[in-house]
């Protein structure tokens, strides 16, 4: 499965290959990464992109935060499953994302072994 | 010459006399007019009349003026006394007045100094509620950096056995001493990284559990058993003070009431509160077994649960050090601590704890100890619980 990996934080590359670095080395998991959400929009319009499964986004970004992302995502992209990844884990929140269209509402820090549970029952 | 003299006198005294003295004269010739008038005795009686008349007169005068003289001092003395109780009468009024002044100053000034203090509790209110909105943002951001902290530190752990796993493997080409040096090394990284890691999560727990106050939780009443409650969070904070703090250990004695009846509470809210209190006793009897080498204190912590008509009563004590008088009031304001910086110590836990027991439940948090001897909570939560809207 292909995921696109959105945050503004760039350290989060290096986080998410180690933590999938079995998967990836497998062959199971390709992570793809945006720093924006514009980034992540761009890419999303790219041919290449057409696979990607999974969108899990940061919420709070400059510019285009992933509320915002997310809104436009849903506009085009129906089938993207969409994770959204925030610090704020306050019920009004979630509910927000949910209502937007996300799928699920992860709370930082990311608690990769969930993260991996819930990949692997929905996929 | 005589002649002339006393008819002169007689003239001017007595006008009548002096004429009937000349018809006297007339009569008796040669005879002085004296000797004819001493012969005369009603002449002398009228004199003595007229002596005694004027005696009598000046002593009416005399006695009038007497009289005068002495109502005079009579009135002056009724006066100085009217005077004297009309004074005395202003003067109680004037006391009076000034006791009334004094009242309402009094009043006054115990009005002023309320509102003084009501309006610095309002901005001492708006000062606390910026900086937990302040608190919450920082909360929140500082969450970005611990989550690369915590998972990095994690990651490295397992590179760390993965490159063990490794050189092992290599083992037969490597020199023992070489080997052991670079397996040391591999340890003391793996300790760092995991070091680092506890430390993240620890981080992580107090933003939490900052936030968790901060915001206050939205859930609703439910009928619990606060027996299972109260020993759940016993357990929680017994194990978890003895996580951090491998030769920690007490007594618990636990009296829990037998088919102790279920109370409407918000569940959450409540093991914070018995969390926070508990984990205080653990401190404080942590804090006095430390003091005390030697001799006979056996760390004990008391658990009761009971109930009456009204509610139920739990009671946490602890025989720690105790808290003297002049604290067991601040201990319920914000921010107050008493541990040290460094233990992830808000200050905070003692006062949301009466805000949750208090304003959500309608209960009471009760405070008795004694210095050197004990300290006991006493939580009441009331069956008949108004239900409140959450802030």
């Amino acid at each position: 499965m292909k995921i696109l990996v959105v945050d503004d934080e760039r350290h989060i590359k290096r986080l998410f290959e180690q933590r999938f670095r079995r998967e990836v080395k497998s062959g199971d998991i390709e992570l793809y990464f945006a720093y924006s959400g514009q980034e992540a929009l761009d890419f999303l319009k790219d041919g290449e992109a057409s696979d990607i499964t999974l969108l899990l986004s940061d919420i709070n970004m400059p510019n285009m935060n992933g509320l915002e992302l997310l809104k436009q995502v849903r506009e085009n992209h129906t089938q993207l499953m969409v994770y959204m990844i925030t610090a704020y884990g306050d019920e009004a929140n979630r509910k927000l994302a949910i209502e937007l269209g996300a799928d699920d509402y992860i709370v930082k820090p990311l608690d990769f072994q969930t993260l991996k549970d819930k990949l692997l029952s929905s996929f | 010459m005589k002649h002339i003299f006393t008819n002169y006198l007689f003239k001017l005294w007595l006008p009548g006399l002096v004429v009937f003295g000349y018809s006297q004269m007339n009569v008796a010739g040669g005879q002085s007019l004296f000797l004819q008038l001493t012969s005369a005795m009603w002449s002398w009686r009228i004199l003595l009349l007229i002596a005694a008349i004027g005696l009598l007169l000046l002593l009416i005068y005399l006695f009038r003026n007497y009289f005068i003289e002495r109502n005079l001092l009579i009135r002056q003395a009724e006066i100085a006394q009217i005077r004297a109780e009309e004074k005395s009468k202003y003067a109680g009024l004037l006391e009076n007045q000034a006791t009334a002044l004094e009242e309402a100053y009094e009043n006054l000034r115990k009005k002023n100094d309320a509102l003084l203090a009501a309006q610095e509790q309002l901005l001492l209110q708006d000062k606390y509620a910026t900086l937990g909105q302040l608190i919450a943002g920082i909360a929140h951001e500082i969450k970005n950096p611990l989550n690369f902290i915590t998972n990095f530190s994690e990651i490295s752990v397992e590179l760390v056995d993965e490159l063990e796993e490794a050189i092992r493997l290599q083992a037969a080409h490597i020199e023992v001493n070489q080997m052991n040096l670079m397996m040391d090394i591999l340890d003391d990284i793996r300790e760092n990284a995991k070091d680092t890691n506890a430390n993240g999560q620890r981080a992580t727990r107090i933003i939490r559990s900052m936030l968790d106050h901060a915001r206050g939780t939205e859930d609703q009443l439910q009928a619990s058993n606060i027996n299972t409650l109260i020993d759940e969070n016993v357990k929680l904070a017994y194990h978890g003070y003895r996580a951090n703090y491998p030769n920690f250990n007490m007594h618990i004695h636990k009296n829990y009431e037998k088919n102790i009846p279920e109370v409407n509470i918000i569940p959450a809210d409540i093991g914070r509160v018995f969390l926070n209190i508990l984990n205080n006793a653990c401190y404080a009897i942590h804090a006095k077994n430390k003091e005390r080498f030697s001799g006979s204190y056996t760390p004990t912590l008391e658990i009761t649960t009971k109930s009456d008509q009204k509610g139920v009563h739990v009671n946490i004590r602890d025989n720690g050090p105790g808290i003297p008088d002049e604290l067991k009031e601040r201990i319920f304001q914000p921010f107050f601590t008493t541990k040290p910086s460094g233990e992830g110590n808000t200050g905070l836990g003692l006062s949301i704890s009466r805000e949750i027991i208090t304003d959500k439940h309608g209960g009471t948090l009760q405070l008795r100890s004694e210095a050197g001897e004990f300290t006991e909570f006493e939580i009441t939560l009331p069956f008949a619980k108004q239900p409140q809207t959450a802030r």
